[in-house]
């Protein structure tokens, strides 16, 4: 047979293999079990290797899906058999194995079609609720989005080894709880739904902060982030207002995520990006899942953000903005989630209907926030209303204190540029 | 011209603990590489060698059988393309894009045809 070709390259679409790994893990784990994660991510990873075992020489087969999945389905037998014969010999293991889980069929059911609720039921038992915030990003990352422990070290500005310790003790934690593979009864569904939320809404972010940066892992967080809300809204019991509210906060401002860079790399504000060059398919697609989170009376934080996102979306140029419906949404917001961060928007919100000196006034209680000290949009924020104010040195100082903050390399170039506008910065 | 043997050699676990990603751009290099080979009308053929193997010696008469290659720490072949080359100096020209070189080597063996 021959090697490769253009086709086989071409068939190499973007993150097929994270996404294949993501697919592959999740029925393993279904054959598994969720306590014998381990195993099954090493399942997986073979499933991987062989194929850099192959197509090199033989070239990437037409379905690559399906050949990955043959790969894994082969593999998988080979180890339940393994186990199987173990067990005779040690009943803890029978015991730890479950008498009534039909992995053959699990694992016969290794194919290339389907098998995305299983994804979306690997996101719950990642996302369980008894981990903590970080351990469930990162053993999601690990996971279903298939990224090595290094690349999630980078994506979420960590070190190697407290994210491996990280994933060690949360599986450890999963194996304790004797979770069953399945989407969760309704009696514990809103609880499990809302952790595995949180953990997408924690990922879009980090992925909105770094997008277009340096850091490639980092930016690609936000696609992942929709792919898998979007994976999660398809499984019936979870087709609910607040899912569609998520999906249509990130889909409205990922739609913003090119025009927010100018083509010399330096991060562009709002009213300085070009409207044209916003994504119309994913600000459509936005708005149609805001207007199915509308369906019922949940009022939740993703629903009142998405609102916010849906303003800006929405506006035909920055003038135009509805900043008095934005300010509002805000004020709704800080009662539901009275963070800092949100005050902080909150007070962007106000300057803009008020003007600086009233912002400056809700800034004041803010500021002191011992959260907000090492955030660089805090002082960012003052930095502008100042100017705003005509205070331009006040203004000065607290963009330097803003470069003192971590922040990507063109938010960073973005505040240096704007210090350098400053009349009297020079100094 | 003249035919040469590129033997891919590197360790057995030169993929191991790889992200998914990595892997899946490791392919695409060698994707690209197998084009070029091909474009250039020098492509003939390839293959990749399982990691496991026999090897036989005789022994005072005695056949011996014995598991391997398999050593962890040496770089063994793990593959070959066949190429139509006018000389060394062409075949080097045609390698030296070749994926491995950044986690093993490659060695050029000229067929010998007289």
């Amino acid at each position: 047979m021959a090697g490769g070709s253009s086709a086989d390259v071409e068939r190499l679409v973007d993150h097929l293999f994270r996404h294949e790994f993501g697919r592959i893990l999740a029925i393993l784990t279904r054959a598994f079990g969720p306590e014998h994660l381990d195993l099954a991510e090493d399942v997986a990873q073979e499933a991987l290797m062989k194929a850099l075992e192959v197509w090199p020489y033989r070239g990437v087969p037409e379905n690559p899906t399906a050949w990955l999945a043959q790969v894994a389905k082969n593999r998988a037998i080979n180890v339940l058999n393994h186990v199987r014969l173990i067990k005779r010999k040690s009943q803890n293991i029978a015991d730890a194995l479950g008498p009534d889980r039909d992995a053959d069929q699990a694992a016969e059911s290794i194919d290339a079609s389907g098998a995305m609720d299983d994804v979306a039921r690997l996101m719950f038992v990642a996302c369980h609720p008894a981990l903590s915030a970080e351990s469930r990003v990162a053993l999601t990352l690990k996971t279903v989005a298939g990224l090595s422990v290094e690349e999630i070290a980078s994506a979420l500005l960590a070190q190697p080894t407290a994210v491996a310790q990280r994933l060690v003790r949360a599986k450890k934690q999963i194996a304790e709880l004797a979770l069953s593979f399945e989407v969760p009864a309704p009696a514990e569904l809103p609880t499990r739904l809302g952790s595995v939320l949180e953990v997408l809404y924690l990922l879009f972010n980090e992925g909105y902060a770094a997008h277009g940066g340096d850091n490639l892992v980092r930016g690609e967080l936000c696609e992942e982030a929709i792919r898998l809300g979007t994976l999660i809204s398809r499984i019936p019991e979870c087709d609910q207002p607040r899912v569609h509210a998520l999906l249509a906060l990130m889909l409205l401002a990922a739609a913003r995520l090119d025009a927010r860079m100018a083509a010399g790399g330096e991060l562009l504000l709002l009213q300085q990006q070009d409207r044209s060059l916003w994504n119309r398919e994913r600000i459509v697609a936005g708005m149609a899942h805001l207007e199915k989170s509308m369906h019922g009376d949940a009022l939740t934080a993703y629903h009142l953000e998405a609102g916010i996102a849906a303003c800006h979306a929405t506006a035909s140029s920055y003038e135009d903005t509805d900043w008095a419906q934005i300010r509002e949404l805000y004020d709704q917001l800080l009662v539901i989630n009275p963070s800092p961060v949100v005050a902080l928007n909150h007070a962007v919100a106000v300057f803009q209907c008020d003007g600086p000196a009233a912002a400056l006034r809700m800034l004041e209680a803010v500021r002191e926030h011992p959260a907000l000290q090492r955030y660089y949009l805090l002082w960012a924020i003052l930095g502008k209303l100042s100017a705003a104010a005509g205070d331009d040195a006040r203004a000065a100082a607290y963009y330097r204190e803003a470069l003192r903050c971590p922040c990507s390399a063109p938010e960073r170039r973005f505040l240096e540029s704007t210090l350098a506008a400053l009349p009297g910065s020079s100094s | 011209m003249a035919k040469y043997l590129f033997l891919i050699q590197h360790k057995p676990d030169a993929y191991a603990g790889l992200s998914p990603e990595t892997m899946q751009d490791i392919l695409r290099r060698y994707g690209h590489w197998v084009q070029q080979l091909k474009d250039s009308g020098a492509y003939l053929a390839s293959e990749g060698l399982a990691n496991d193997g026999r090897t036989l010696r005789k022994e005072q008469d005695r056949l011996r059988v014995s598991d391997g290659p398999y050593v962890e720490s040496k770089e063994l072949v793990a593959g070959f393309y066949l190429v139509e080359a006018r000389d060394y100096e062409h075949a080097v020209e045609l390698a030296r894009d070749c994926p491995v070189l950044e986690r093993g080597i490659l060695e050029i063996r000229q067929i010998v045809a007289r």
